[in-house]
């Protein structure tokens, strides 16, 4: 059996808001191993929460509390801040949604991805490094993009540059949230495939969430869909479709389809026992 | 209709809170109501707010709670010091200093209201006008309004009042002409945000002509940032009044204006502090009232932490 | 119902002009449901409040309802044509009630019975009266979506256009608004002109569409040919198989990719 990278047990996300306490996740365990796992959810659903919490980057009014967060020798659930800064972004990365709102707009990309470096190398040999990671997103022109800025970048090359960045460090297990939401259709084809390609080269785990359960259903190997902070439905993706959770046969039956011709699509009926 | 919803919580507290509102009256109290109940959880803001209505009471109430005339000169009783009698001592002719900075409040009380609403309208008008249409009109009227802006605003209301005459009418016209440049240059910026949205073009897509636009959909949204801005523009508008006066140019004596008592006592100063003491406490607290109040008002009206 | 020919839509001056939409012309008919695809800066969205009047430098032929459109319109104009936004969020004043925001159109226009036509078009759109007086800050995204919808449907126009009205919301409430919009088509007989780059959307809503990338219509098509796969264009191709999710091929490539800058 191999030991899977992340291993979450009872993981809750609590907010405390003036008037009460919203429990954004409430009690979910799953683990990663070295394979793409799609987390799926509507807005509300806690999936944006749960990969903060793993790196300890929820919001000040959160209370994230778990019985287990083992990443590979340790556990993140009882981390000091400390052992947090030697985790995040160099042992464990994370990609956000907009790369306008991740890169610095002041500093040239190259640099940018330079300082993810480990300290000590030569400018030349940082160049180098960096000159590679972009070759290796499948950036045809490294030497002209490393001196560009990020307002000059398309979405997907900042996406890539995103990429290119969290991958220096050599991380082992990668988070991704919507991290193709903002692109176009066909750029966002090209995003994950160099996703799909890094992840199975370099023996990854990739962590992805995301709304679009097609997506989904078709980039990971497995899927998790939350629903109202718990995971209501774990499987593969390739058998998405025998799915037996109602909520997410009433996902599958809403998602208009080409080729489908309903006249209607079939609306989800929720029923609250599904957030008890 | 029945009421089926209101008979859950009688009366009043049933209507303001009731999930459903059934009128355009009933949900623009709701949302009055909510408000002030976010106010009220504000300690700060309702402290500020409670120096401002025991300022209003004591303006309303001044004849009765003013132990002397406010003019009853006792030259007999010159610059005698705070005492059971006079609580604040007494000036230089004898007054009491107590019953004069109590009338005083009708003063600035007066000076602050009419400022607040000739200001407040102007500045609305100029912001949104010059936002919204843009092109000639936005460089006409901000040009305008960088000329009146480029005065440091005590001189310029010393300016006018100097080509107007001393007194207090002429006191406030002047602050007032300082007052609205810099509401309606945030007018303009609120307009200019609110100019490119979706709500507004969809209003635009229903044929509404400009001036409604500007009326009914925008304004609206300037509305709060300058009742914040002008609440927080209070201290200083007092205190320009009280400059003026202080200066001779505001209000005239023998009129119990805090600035003018301010001037006086400071000739006192050294022998007799109490001249100035209480008309500088007074000035001091109703500022510090007006910017609790306004910190609250916008934590209200334009919440960021939501 | 609309006839465009060989609209441009350019926006700035001189050497910094964009041309939004080039020379771009199509056809709609009465009743019929047409899409515009494209990705974000293809021209769709601009050519949608071109035809709202939200924009008048435009140049070209535009008759909606057999009239010729100038542009800058008359009052009636507005009668004719309603527009959707797409995001729920930011096309509603939050300063107004619903009631509000559905009165503004018919105080506009100086429509008789008011309280009549509000409740008939909320009940239209599946919010009943009880939704009248709240205010936007209490409605969730489909609610408001809802009554966006209302909103456009109240001057009884003869067109709708629709610029991706779904795409903000949730999957499962954009079932529920797509099955009232083909509810409202059904019993309206209005035309749709829906603006998305949502293949599976426009395919189950429309019945003709045209693929439009960097201000020119590239192909036009109907639904049905696109679902069989008859495509001509290669960039319909791109969108329809991106459409199907992701392939599993693509990652095996490491072929260098084209570096699309700004």
């Amino acid at each position: 059996m191999i030991k899977p990278l992340l291993e979450v047990e009872d993981l809750s996300v609590t907010f405390k808001t003036p008037h009460r306490m919203v429990k954004a996740v409430r009690d979910i365990s799953f683990t990663v191993g070295k394979e793409k796992v799609g987390i799926v959810g509507e807005s509300g659903s806690g999936k944006s929460a749960t990969g903060r919490a793993i790196l300890k980057l929820t919001p000040g009014n959160g209370i994230v509390s778990a019985k287990r967060m083992q990443f590979e020798e340790v556990d993140l659930a009882d981390a000091t801040e400390e052992d947090m800064l030697a985790v995040r972004g160099k042992r464990i990365g994370m990609i956000l949604q907009d790369p306008k709102f991740s890169l610095d707009p002041v500093m040239r990309v190259g640099d940018q991805i330079a300082e993810a470096l480990p300290p000590g190398l030569s400018k030349a040999e940082a160049r180098e490094r960096v000159l590679e990671m972009l070759e290796s997103v499948r950036i045809r022109n490294p030497q002209r993009v490393y001196s560009l800025y990020p307002h000059e970048c398309s979405g997907g090359m900042g996406q890539r540059i995103m990429i290119a960045m969290m991958l220096v460090p050599e991380p082992k297990l990668l988070i991704a949230d919507e991290p193709t939401s903002a692109l176009d259709v066909t750029v966002r084809m090209q995003v994950l495939a160099i996703l799909d390609d890094l992840v199975s080269r370099r023996g990854l785990g990739l962590m992805f969430i995301s709304h679009d359960l097609n997506l989904v259903a078709t980039f990971c190997d497995r899927v998790l869909i939350m629903y109202a902070g718990r995971i209501v439905e774990e499987c593969k993706a390739s058998e998405l479709r025998q799915a037996t959770h109602p909520y997410t046969q009433g996902l599958l039956a809403s998602l208009p389809r080409i080729g489908e011709r309903q006249k209607k699509l079939a609306t989800l009926v929720r029923d609250p026992a599904w957030a008890l | 209709m029945t009421t089926a919803v209101e008979s859950e919580k009688g009366g009043l507290a049933g209507y303001l809170t009731a999930e459903v509102s059934r009128s355009p009256t009933q949900a623009s109290l709701q949302r009055l109501y909510f408000g002030c109940r976010r106010f009220a959880q504000n300690p700060l803001a309702m402290i500020g707010f409670t120096i401002l209505m025991v300022l209003l009471l004591i303006a309303i109430f001044a004849p009765w709670i003013a132990p002397y005339p406010m003019n009853e000169q006792n030259l007999q009783t010159r610059l005698l010091p705070p005492s059971g009698d006079h609580f604040f001592g007494t000036d230089e002719l004898g007054r009491d200093i107590f019953s004069r900075v109590v009338y005083g409040s009708r003063i600035t009380l007066q000076i602050t209201t009419l400022v607040a609403v000739i200001a407040a309208p102007i500045g609305l008008i100029m912001g949104t006008t010059s936002g919204y249409f843009g092109g000639w009109t936005d460089t006409i009227l901000m040009r305008i309004t960088d000329i009146f802006l480029s005065f440091p605003p005590l001189i310029l209301a010393l300016g006018f009042v100097a080509a107007l005459g001393p007194g207090i009418r002429n006191a406030v016209i002047a602050i007032a002409l300082t007052v609205w440049p810099p509401i309606a240059r945030l007018a303009r910026a609120e307009t200019l945000t609110v100019r490119s949205s979706d709500y507004i073009a969809a209003i635009r897509a229903q044929g509404a002509p400009a001036w409604r636009i500007v009326v009914k959909h925008v304004m609206p949204m300037c509305l709060s940032s300058v009742i914040i801005r002008i609440t927080l523009n209070m201290a200083g508008i007092i205190l320009t009044a009280a400059a003026l006066g202080f200066l001779g140019l505001g209000a005239q004596p023998p009129m119990p204006e805090w600035g003018a008592m301010l001037s006086t006592g400071r000739q006192y100063l050294l022998g007799s502090w109490f001249l100035a003491a209480s008309p500088g406490l007074a000035i001091l607290v109703v500022s510090l009232a007006f910017n609790l109040f306004g910190d609250g008002l916008r934590d209200v009206l334009d919440p960021r932490d939501e | 119902m609309i006839e465009v020919e060989n609209l441009t839509v350019r926006f700035g001056k001189g050497k910094a002009a964009v041309t939004a939409v080039d020379g771009v012309s199509f056809k709609v008919n009465t009743g019929e449901a047409f899409g515009l695809v494209g990705e974000s800066g293809c021209g769709k969205t601009t050519i949608l409040r071109a035809l709202a009047g939200l924009n008048e430098d435009w140049s070209g032929l535009v008759r909606i309802d057999g009239k010729q459109l100038m542009p800058h319109r008359e009052r009636a104009f507005y009668k004719l044509v309603q527009i959707v936004f797409q995001d729920p969020y930011g096309s509603l004043h939050p300063r107004f009630t619903v009631n509000g925001t559905l009165m503004e159109p018919i105080k506009i226009h100086g429509l008789d019975r008011a309280d009549e036509r509000i409740d008939r078009v909320l009940r239209q759109v599946g919010l009943g009266p009880s939704f009248r007086f709240r205010y936007p800050h209490q409605l969730s995204g489909g609610q408001r979506q809802r009554v966006a919808i209302a909103r456009a449907l109240i001057l009884e126009p003869k067109l709708m256009l629709l610029d991706e009205p779904t795409s903000a919301l949730d999957v499962s409430v954009q079932a529920e608004i797509l099955n009232l919009l083909t509810d409202i088509r059904d019993s309206t007989g209005l035309t749709f002109l829906l603006v998305s780059h949502d293949l599976a959307v426009v395919s189950h809503m429309c019945d003709r569409l045209a693929v439009m990338n960097q201000g020119q219509i590239y192909e036009e098509l109907t639904v049905e040919d696109l679902v069989q796969r008859r495509y001509k264009n290669d960039y319909t191709r791109q969108l329809f198989e991106a459409s199907l999710g992701y392939d599993r091929r693509l990652g095996a490539g490491g072929t260098a990719l084209e570096d699309a800058s700004a």
